[in-house]
Parts: structure tokens; C-alpha cells; sequence
């Protein structure tokens, strides 16, 4: 199970602020276009966006992102 | 695998749905069937890079596909192919080289929202090289066998439940040690960068720093390795054309020289556990590794002008396969 959206990790991973090199290759495309995106527009409606994408997209791979997951949230998650 | 005419024609006629890469002169002459199909006569095969205009490489959809719909995309209906993606499954995009799609889908494919929510792999059809200039590449459309030099044609196919479409890529190149490379400017061809964010003429920099342009720029994409190829440095013009576009925000750097591509290859690529369901390698490793005739592991593909996951990449292998989620 991946943490709930209010979590703030969601937010910190969004725009950068959680040090990780993903395994899963439309996990790093994601992540550094999100990233870019942050910066270039550092408003509420952005951040809520990308963590919103972000949320469904490993909600929905979970089964195959099982180690990025891990490193990220750790394994309560 | 590379298979004879009549082999390709009849696994069409029994129905299978198919990726195909070929010479335009086979392609043409097929059945209408499902499959669709790009120009290529570089190949990837289990004997090793092979250059022929008389076989096809043939590629039959997984057999966990249980819905198959082929639909082209003019440059400006690109965006559309995210949201005809089957939500369980995965799009394969077949883009004629130097075409408005091809340029349209580089530029503006990361952009597109949600496109990582659906798995896109795909590639860049291309010619002979003898033929750059002379011949167009091209897609086709197996369902109606019509071509097109113009438009990118994508075959959309739904996975059953429990099986998840996942892409991978092999990409040789990491950053080098070099100086932090960045532009103002997006697209395929730019005269000014930021080098450690000083202001130069990208050109200068390349010739006055004896730069080799068969390493690629690399972008470390959150763990991903991203490539920009370069295409040519216009010393008198000042300018800098590449196989992919630079984008604003990304910092570049020049790769790490690869000493020897195929040892390095077949250590990298995947082991046997991994069966693609589709893979393709680039036109540019084939030449600068000289891969004609040597094998690099157990991945089989066409030879492309370019390679996609989700995303335009250059001088990377793309490969798909079918992952079991069911618990």
C-alpha cells in the first residue's frame, strides 16, 4: 500500500526533494519532468497536479514498482 | 525474428495481430491484416546485426492481448494517442523519420498529460542510408494497407486482467566527469548553451574542446539516462543539429566513452529471465559499434532511426514485456 495523498512525501518527491534514482523507467521520466515543472511554477494548483498524477500512476503500477516503492516510503508502505 | 515474405503473410492471414519492419517493397505488397508496420533494413536478429531488404522482421503480439485498434496520428492529433490508450495495456507508435509527427512527438510527447499512466514504446522508421534524401521512410497500416511518410501509426492493445505492460531500456551511456551543459533554446537544433551556466556558442565549444559526437548528451532523468545524438556541428553556421531535442531546465553532460559496446552490451542487457514482448536498438549504436554481424545478448529488433519510451530516446534499446500482477 502506498501512503494516503495528504502525505507529505508525495509533495517532497514531486519537486525533487527526495534524493532517488528510479528503477522503473516512466517512474524517472515522471518524476524529472515534475520536478521541472515545480520549479517553473512553484503554485498550489501545479503541486496538487503533479502529486495528483503521481498518486494514480503508482497506485496503478504498485505490483511492478514494489522496490522503488520500498525505498521511497519505506516498508510500512 | 527476420522471416521471409510468405512467413509474414500467412501469420497474417491466420488472424495474429503483428509488428512488422521492413523494406518499403515488401511491405506494400502484403495482405490487409492486423499488424502495422515501418521501413527499416537494419536489423537486430538472433545471428547478429544484419542489413537486408529481403526479409521482415516480425513481431507478434502478446498472446495476453485481448484487443487489438490501429489508428493513425497527423502531427496535430498526437495528443490524442494518451487518452486511446487502453487503460490495461500498452500502445506501440511507428513515427516516418524526419516527418511533422516525428518532430511534433519529440518535442511535445513529455508534455502530454498522463502519458506515463500508459505505456508507450515505439520507433523511428527509417531507409537505407545510401538512401537518405532519395527515399522517404515510412508507416503502414496493415487494417486498410495504406503508407504514409507523414503521420505516426499506433496499434493499441488491451492486456487481460493481471497482466501489466512494463518498458525497460538499455542505455550504455552514463555522464561524463565534463562540464554541466543546459540551453535557453528547445528543439533539434540550437547555437547557444550554458556550459557550468556560462553563456557560449555550443558549436565553439564542441570543435574548440575536440568534443567526439558519437557520444551522445546524457540527462539523468531521476535514475533514467536520457541521450541526445548529435546530427552535425555547423562550424561556419554556428549551430548544433541533434536526433532528439534539448529541453529547457535539463542539465546535460557529454557521455563517458564506452570502450568496448558489445562486451558492455551483453553485460548490461537483460538477463534470460526477460522475454520482450517487443524491442528495438538504434541505427547509430549499430554503426558506431559496428554491430553488423556481431551479436549483442539475446534481444532481437529492428534498427531504428529512433527509439520511444513514452518519450523520444536516441542510441538506447527499448524493449517491452508482459508482467503477471495477478496475486
Amino acid at each position: 500500500m502506498i501512503p494516503s495523498k495528504s502525505d507529505g512525501r508525495w509533495a517532497k518527491l514531486v519537486k525533487g526533494e527526495v534524493e532517488h534514482s528510479f528503477k522503473s523507467v516512466p517512474a524517472g521520466l515522471m518524476m524529472s519532468r515534475m520536478r521541472r515543472e515545480t520549479q517553473a511554477n512553484p503554485d498550489t494548483s501545479t503541486l496538487k497536479r503533479c502529486i495528483d498524477e503521481a498518486y494514480l500512476f503508482f497506485e496503478k503500477y504498485e505490483p511492478i514498482l514494489s522496490d522503488d516503492i520500498t525505498r521511497i516510503f519505506g516498508k510500512e508502505a | 525474428m527476420l522471416v521471409d515474405f510468405a512467413t509474414v503473410a500467412s501469420r497474417i492471414g491466420s488472424g495474429k495481430s503483428l509488428f512488422l519492419a521492413g523494406d518499403e517493397n515488401l511491405l506494400k505488397r502484403l495482405p490487409k491484416g492486423n499488424w502495422i508496420g515501418g521501413t527499416i533494413p537494419y536489423f537486430m536478429d538472433r545471428k547478429g546485426g544484419t542489413m537486408t531488404k529481403d526479409s521482415i522482421f516480425m513481431t507478434e503480439a502478446p498472446d495476453s492481448a485481448t484487443g487489438v485498434e490501429i489508428s493513425w496520428y497527423g502531427e496535430k492529433e498526437l495528443p490524442r494517442l494518451v487518452p486511446e490508450a487502453p487503460d490495461n495495456g500498452f500502445s506501440l507508435i511507428i513515427i516516418p523519420a524526419t516527418s511533422p509527427a516525428h518532430v511534433g512527438y519529440a518535442r511535445n510527447a513529455p508534455g502530454y498529460e498522463g502519458i506515463f499512466l500508459k505505456p508507450i514504446i515505439g520507433w523511428i522508421s527509417g531507409v537505407d542510408l545510401n538512401d537518405l534524401g532519395k527515399i522517404s521512410p515510412k508507416v503502414f497500416n496493415g487494417a486498410t494497407g495504406e503508407s504514409s511518410d507523414a503521420k505516426a501509426i499506433a496499434m493499441h492493445l488491451t492486456l487481460a486482467p493481471g497482466k501489466q505492460a512494463s518498458i525497460g531500456i538499455v542505455n550504455l551511456f552514463r555522464q561524463g566527469r565534463g562540464d554541466v551543459i543546459a540551453f535557453d533554446e528547445e528543439g533539434f537544433s540550437v547555437s547557444n548553451c550554458l556550459i557550468n551556466g556560462k553563456k557560449l556558442n555550443f558549436a565553439d565549444y564542441l570543435v574548440s574542446n575536440k568534443i567526439d559526437t558519437r557520444l551522445p548528451l546524457v540527462a539523468d532523468y531521476s535514475g533514467t539516462m536520457v541521450n541526445v545524438s548529435f546530427q552535425s556541428v555547423d562550424e561556419g553556421g554556428k549551430t548544433v543539429a541533434f536526433y532528439a531535442p534539448v529541453f529547457k531546465g535539463v542539465h546535460y553532460r557529454i557521455a563517458e566513452p564506452v570502450p568496448d559496446y558489445v562486451k558492455s552490451f551483453t553485460e548490461s542487457a537483460p538477463d534470460g529471465s526477460v522475454s520482450p514482448a517487443f524491442s528495438c536498438n538504434c541505427i547509430l549504436n549499430y554503426l558506431y559499434a559496428n554491430l553488423e554481424g556481431k551479436q549483442t545478448g539475446s534481444i532481437t529488433g529492428p534498427i531504428t532511426f529512433g527509439e520511444i519510451a513514452y518519450q523520444l530516446l536516441n542510441q538506447t534499446l527499448t524493449y517491452l514485456e508482459i508482467v503477471d500482477t495477478a496475486k
